[in-house]
């Protein structure tokens, strides 16, 4: 064998671990699923030959739509004070006036460590209508008792809140790094140059962490369409009496462990995958919008 | 050289790899259940829930019968969806799965993943087990026998004296049981309670709904397997009850098995809990600090069945035999006494429900109520239930139904006829 192609060999079998490990729990499920979402399927019984009858079920079954809604209701509750507060935080992390800065941004990052199912079981009891912390708060206040987990609106803001407290600190430590990568030399000729503050936070700072901004838009878009335990955990199963924490995923979910209807939840999965893909490109059209606007 | 050597030594190390990946993908299909000589040893995997209440024993059996035991402890409904998984893939099954009696019947339709006890010899311990219990288990062909009954789920009252008292109230167990002949009794004991101390009468309407729907003769399905939850009187009586509950505002609006309901448990913000037997163990997990407080006695208009359970063995069991001696032995009379008394949870073998000892068991969580009789009492008046194999969709609609006129989202008309869309919607699926 030549030297040279011995080379190659060995360069291809350098990068194959990928190629094998994605093969085989990447993109074998994702055709599998695919060929599934055809059948009509309870996992011990045999596969029936459906064509796109889940499909045209799909499209037709008002759960479906519900979960929808809900998936993007919560997805823009949560994301937009979400990235609001993070660039809040990042500049106060980045002020020179700050004492004990490693404190903090160590601080601010925790609670995105902290198990999804913790977090879901105390805000659960945060959120509680008999003892929970924020009922007994409001009452202080003259508020009534909120059965949060009774209504469509409660339950979205709890689920919400529970997002906001793991991933604020997650984004607040990506602008801050962001911000940290703006020279010093642009403040100083602007400040020369007789720009003030606020100028400068609108002409410097906001174009120069642009690229972060969209990033952090389409990583939260991406996780907020796939919100799985936090309702799970919050609304039990199903999603709650009206549904009303019934998600995309967590419907998948119910489809496929709780009635084992395989088949359908396959074709879920699918549309699933074609609303983040189609959702991601809008959000990136309209990022790349503004920022050709300039 | 030394370069070649290098190349060389990688391709070997990366080959490897890829061999080992393939060798681990391959070999999936058999490190189940078949670890049978790990030091000369049986092992037996075991898959339950928390509050079975039966490792002790398992491990004990372990230690006399010179074989090694894996238990392993998932949620209720983890251990159903494992199991599933498992039985599809096939491999990953357990020797033994416990499966709860409304998931039984989606198994039977699918006998082939289970090995038939009654080749293991189950015929001979027949005659030990309520006939209903056993029937559950059974292929509709009468051939096929999936599990051994565990416990039952006969239904009673726990009470909170103090609440009573405070009310006006008797407080001796007797003289409750004489309050209520009739739901309709029950309920006017509630506005009283209400009226004099604030407090609710109930956990939640859901639970009310489940102990009167077990009450009647059949539940969602009839015997050749037709649904008939709109025409089914005893449902709609259940239902009616539950709304009747919501309407005169006597449910604390607690939901069961939340952590809340806990707290009002221990400080007895709902005067009672209709309770099937393993409700005991789920009560004095959840409220330990309640010890004394509460109190025991039977419910008006008979009993019911809420839950209970069967000990499976998977086809993918290598150690059939073994796992049949354990189980066998497991669910026997005597032993299940013992897990009675271990846990709450009720045996569904009746020969021994006469006995001194269930007569003669108390209970320190529930006053020193003579809970074993109590028990035994309502285990005589359980009626034999079908349930079909969608029975955990029907319940889980229903109780959405309920749940949202609870929370005032619905009025109770319109709230079933939702449910009942619902229904024929997923059913038609």
């Amino acid at each position: 064998m030549k030297q040279s192609t011995k080379d190659h060999i060995s360069g291809y079998l350098y990068i194959s671990p990928f190629f094998i490990i994605f093969g085989v729990f990447g993109l074998f499920p994702i055709i599998f699923t695919a060929y599934i979402s055809f059948h009509k399927w309870n996992i011990l019984g045999t596969k029936e030959f459906v064509g796109f009858n889940n499909y045209q079920l799909l499209f037709t079954d008002p759960l479906f739509w519900k979960a929808l809604g809900n998936t993007f209701s919560i997805w823009f509750i949560s994301t937009l004070p979400q990235l609001f507060l993070a660039l809040i935080f990042a500049f106060i992390l980045n002020s020179a006036l700050l004492k004990g800065k490693e404190f903090f941004r160590l601080a601010v990052f925790l609670p995105n460590i902290t198990s999804v199912v913790a977090v879901a079981i105390i805000f659960g009891a945060i959120f509680g209508e008999h003892y929970g912390i924020l009922n007994y708060l409001l009452s202080f206040i003259g508020v009534e008792p909120i059965n949060w987990k009774a209504s469509y609106l409660g339950t979205h803001i709890a689920i919400s809140a529970m997002v906001m407290w793991r991933w604020t600190g997650y984004n607040t430590i990506i602008y801050l790094s962001a911000l940290q990568s703006i020279p010093k030399d642009l403040y100083e000729a602007a400040t020369i140059d007789g720009a003030n503050k606020m100028q400068q936070f609108f002409y410097i700072t906001i174009p120069m962490i642009r690229p972060m901004v969209i990033f952090t838009v389409i990583l939260s878009t991406i996780g907020g369409m796939q919100i799985f335990a936090e309702p799970l955990m919050f609304s039990g199963n199903g999603g709650g009496a009206l549904d009303q924490g019934l998600t995309m995923t967590l419907y998948l979910y119910e489809e496929a462990f709780v009635r084992n209807s395989f088949g359908y939840s396959s074709a879920i999965a699918w549309v699933l995958f074609l609303i983040i893909v189609l959702f991601s490109l809008v959000n990136l059209y309209v990022t790349n919008r503004i920022k050709s606007a300039e | 050289m030394v370069k070649k050597f290098g190349v060389q030594k990688l391709v070997l190390l990366l080959f490897s790899v890829m061999l080992l990946f393939g060798a681990a993908a391959c070999s999936s299909n058999n490190t189940s259940s078949d670890e049978k000589e790990s030091g000369g040893k049986t092992k037996l995997t075991i898959w339950i829930w928390p509050n079975m209440g039966i490792e002790k024993q398992i491990e004990q059996y372990a230690k006399d019968n010179n074989i090694e035991v894996d238990i392993q402890t998932s949620e209720f409904e983890d251990v159903h969806s494992n199991l599933t998984t498992a039985l599809a893939a096939g491999s990953g099954a357990p020797d033994i799965s416990a499966i709860e009696v409304k998931g039984i019947d989606k198994m039977k339709a699918n006998p082939d993943h289970f090995h038939n006890l009654l080749d293991l010899g189950a015929e001979d311990v027949k005659g030990d087990y309520l006939d209903w219990k056993w029937q559950q288990a059974l292929t509709a062909d009468g051939k096929h026998l999936l599990g051994l009954p565990t416990d039952i789920g006969p239904q009673a009252m726990a009470y909170r004296a103090d609440v009573f008292e405070q009310a006006g109230l008797p407080t001796d167990r007797e003289e409750v049981a004489a309050l209520f002949n009739t739901w309709d009794d029950y309920l006017k004991v509630g506005e009283q309670i209400k009226a004099k101390t604030g407090k609710a009468l109930i956990d939640s309407p859901n639970g009310a709904y489940t102990v009167l729907e077990g009450q009647g003769d059949e539940k969602y399905y009839d015997k050749d397997g037709n649904i008939i939850v709109q025409d089914n009187a005893q449902i709609k009586k259940a239902y009616d009850f539950a709304m009747e509950i919501i309407d005169k505002d006597l449910t604390a609006g607690f939901e069961q098995f939340s952590s809340e309901w806990g707290t009002g448990m221990l400080n007895g913000d709902y005067a009672t809990i209709l309770a099937p037997a393993w409700m005991m163990t789920s009560m004095k997990a959840t409220a330990p600090d309640a010890s004394g407080k509460w109190d025991m006695t039977l419910l008006p208009e008979g009993s019911g069945n809420w839950g209970g359970s069967f000990l499976t063995i998977p086809k993918q069991s290598k150690n059939a035999e073994e796992a049949y001696k354990l189980i066998e032995w497991l669910l026997s009379p005597e032993q299940q006494l013992v897990t009675f008394k271990e846990s709450g949870n009720f045996p569904s073998t009746p020969g021994i429900y006469d006995s001194e000892e269930i007569q003669s068991f108390t209970s320190e969580y529930f006053n020193n109520a003579p809970v074993g009789k109590i028990y035994a009492e309502a285990a005589q008046n359980v009626k034999p239930i079908i349930e079909g194999p969608e029975s955990i969709q029907v319940e889980q609609i229903i109780g959405d139904a309920i749940t949202r006129v609870k929370d005032g989202q619905a009025k109770p008309d319109a709230s079933w006829d939702k449910a009942m869309e619902q229904l024929e919607r997923e059913l038609a699926r």
